[in-house]
């Protein structure tokens, strides 16, 4: 948010001479390769998971979960060049997210509530979280701007997501292991489970971002050679809802806070 | 007949590709396989330790003192130049890593085992996908002791009495060359890479390294084991000091004290607890152990050789139940890729939709430009 606010700042206080004499590159791509990154935390099923995760890996990022890395290829279907450019394409991505952490020596406790967790101790094996994101969707671009030389582009994406996720420790995935409990009068029976903590998630993703065509810092490098129709800087917002569908019974990968990203957008010719 | 000849040149090929590979040290040359020992000629070397000295250079009449013939087995390969009617294939001994360019003249020369000369295309060299030696070399036999010998000819006098320097550590380097009768005379070299004139075509060759190493690996630091969740992982560090081999492994010997509370008494050997293995020379763990319990345990270092060394001091450690994300996790959720069934269809049909439209708008821009 502070960069979007900052480059929309900087735009709109040059000075109008300065603006008039922006020379923006006005070939529409058929294609942009966007790599974006930004601080992710999970939202996890409930305030207990959250409140295991705080503990055993976001102690170590402070209040920002480490870096959701995103490259994502847009192909242009489309473009219109009405007093600027419209460009609508499909886009395809992959993303990958991890944490690092230690797992937790709770003594003579169960270790699996909020009080056990936050009163333990670091253990010696060390555990990571990850997440990964298969992106599909279609992304559109405004340059509505442009006549008027103003180097800002308006972004938007929307799409299907296919979230891989697994926890490991010491390097192998790690195991949801219980024993079986037997059936009392007021309950069934519930068999053990020897499991992998890994699994998919269907869900979707949304973000509008704003961008700085580079051609208006410096023409000779936005864009050039036999490939380059350009570069931007973006910033962009949005959400990632990967529980399956708001499936309770499933992990929820979902983004806790909204995702914030900035990144670099290749266009090619 | 070309045939007989490919199955010939796929035998030498190998052994070229052995010569490739010759610097990573294999196994100990062992005698606990029952028998015989088959070797694979594909490029590892064959350390004879200080146990195997003993035995093939012990008293031969003692109980359990067996030495065993030595085989050595080449499987098929492709390649080429052709080999012919005459030309011949040597079996012979170089010392440390001398190579195997020269090749002796006759029986009397240094190094000489054996020779066959292909006098016709059914020779079994020639016949089989793979042969071995020396059962497909004539009549000559070759035994561990032969090896010795091939180290120095007093290699094995000195065994019996301890107080008596072994021979030095070294290698020998067993050859295979084949050699190409050009015109009426071997060159009694192996040529690699022949110019000129009635030069001889490249000569394909094996070769085998036999090192031996009776040095055991001295004592490792005193090692620190960290606890894990039923496992103990063990940090150990070692000078090699002069051991010609590198540490290949580690044998760690641990006990539970809570089952045997004395067996880490001053004093004790430690050699005599149940041991674990590690798979390589830089991770040591030890699994399966009970959370909670005290486990002593020493470390000692086995070399590229099969030397085993000084056990290190004892130290103790002690499991402890430590909990990851997936048993720390407090919801009762169903994992798996289920949804993927669903998923993966309409990724793909994207995907394939997007391709087209793609391809389309190209297709119309062309056409457009033309």
């Amino acid at each position: 948010m502070t960069l979007i606010a900052l480059i929309t700042a900087t735009v709109l206080t040059l000075p109008s001479s300065l603006q008039s004499s922006v020379i923006v590159h006005t070939e529409a791509p058929r294609m942009s390769i966007d790599l974006r990154a930004g601080p992710f935390t999970p939202r996890l099923n409930s305030k207990a998971a959250r409140s295991l995760f705080k503990v055993m890996y976001a102690g170590a990022y402070k209040n920002l979960g480490p870096l959701l890395l995103q490259v994502d290829a847009d192909f242009w279907m489309n473009r219109f060049s009405q007093k600027g450019v419209y460009l609508v394409g499909l886009s395809w991505g992959a993303g990958y997210w991890g944490a690092n952490g230690k797992a937790r020596v709770c003594g003579l406790d169960p270790c699996t509530t909020p009080q056990s967790v936050a009163t333990s101790t670091d253990g010696n094996s060390s555990t990571r979280l990850s997440i990964l994101p298969i992106t599909t969707g279609v992304v559109g671009r405004l340059e509505l701007l442009r006549q008027w030389g103003i180097p800002l582009t308006l972004h938007a994406r929307a799409g299907l997501n296919y979230t891989l996720y697994w926890a490991s420790t010491d390097g192998k995935t790690a195991r949801v292991v219980t024993p079986e409990i037997p059936a009392t009068s007021d309950s069934p029976a519930i068999p053990a489970r020897n499991q992998k903590f890994s699994g998919g998630l269907l869900g979707l993703q949304g973000s509008i971002g704003l961008g700085l065509n580079l051609d208006w810092l410096d023409p000779s490098t936005g864009h050039g050679g036999a490939y380059l129709a350009g570069t931007q800087l973006v910033a962009e917002v949005g959400g990632v809802w990967a529980n399956s569908f708001a499936q309770s019974n499933r992990f929820d990968a979902s983004n806790r806070k909204i995702l914030v990203q900035v990144g670099l957008v290749l266009d090619l010719r | 007949m070309k045939m007989h000849t490919t199955l010939f040149l796929i035998c030498m090929a190998l052994s070229a590709k052995a010569y490739a590979h010759n610097t990573v040290l294999g196994p100990p040359l062992d005698p606990r396989t029952e028998g015989n020992v088959a070797i694979a000629l594909t490029g590892t070397n064959y350390g004879i330790n200080a146990d195997d000295y003993q035995r093939i250079c012990g008293d031969p009449t003692a109980e359990g003192t067996e030495v065993n013939q030595v085989h050595i087995q080449l499987s098929a390969k492709t390649g080429s130049p052709a080999l012919g009617l005459n030309d011949r294939i040597t079996l012979f001994w170089r010392q440390n890593d001398d190579g195997c360019d020269s090749i002796p003249e006759n029986e009397d020369s240094t190094g000489y085992i054996a020779r066959l000369t292909i006098t016709t295309l059914t020779d079994p060299l020639v016949l089989r996908s793979s042969f071995d030696i020396p059962a497909d070399f004539g009549s000559e036999v070759l035994t561990e002791r032969d090896i010795m010998e091939a180290f120095a000819s007093n290699a094995c006098d000195n065994a019996t009495d301890s107080s008596v320097a072994r021979p030095e550590d070294g290698m020998v380097t067993l050859c295979l060359v084949a050699d190409k009768k050009s015109g009426s005379i071997w060159n009694n070299s192996r040529d690699k890479n022949p110019t000129g004139l009635n030069s001889i075509t490249d000569e394909y060759f094996a070769l085998l390294h036999f090192e031996l190493d009776t040095v055991a690996p001295p004592k490792p630091s005193t090692p620190t084991a960290i606890d894990k969740d039923g496992s103990l992982d063990v940090r150990v560090s070692f000078s090699k000091g002069t051991d010609p081999g590198d540490v290949a492994r580690w044998r760690i010997h641990y006990i539970n004290l809570e089952e045997s509370p004395d067996a880490a008494a001053p004093g004790a050997d430690c050699t005599t607890w149940p041991t674990a293995e590690s798979v390589s020379a830089t991770t040591l763990t030890l699994d399966n152990l009970n959370n909670g319990s005290t486990y002593a345990l020493c470390v000692l270092a086995i070399d590229d050789a099969g030397n085993t060394g000084t056990p290190s001091d004892i130290i103790e450690g002690q499991p402890q139940n430590e909990c990851d994300f997936a048993e720390c996790y407090p919801d009762n959720i169903q994992y798996g890729y289920c949804s993927a069934g669903l998923a993966l269809p309409n990724l793909c049909g994207l995907l394939l939709l997007g391709f087209l439209m793609h391809a389309r708008r190209r297709t119309l821009n062309r056409k457009i430009l033309s």
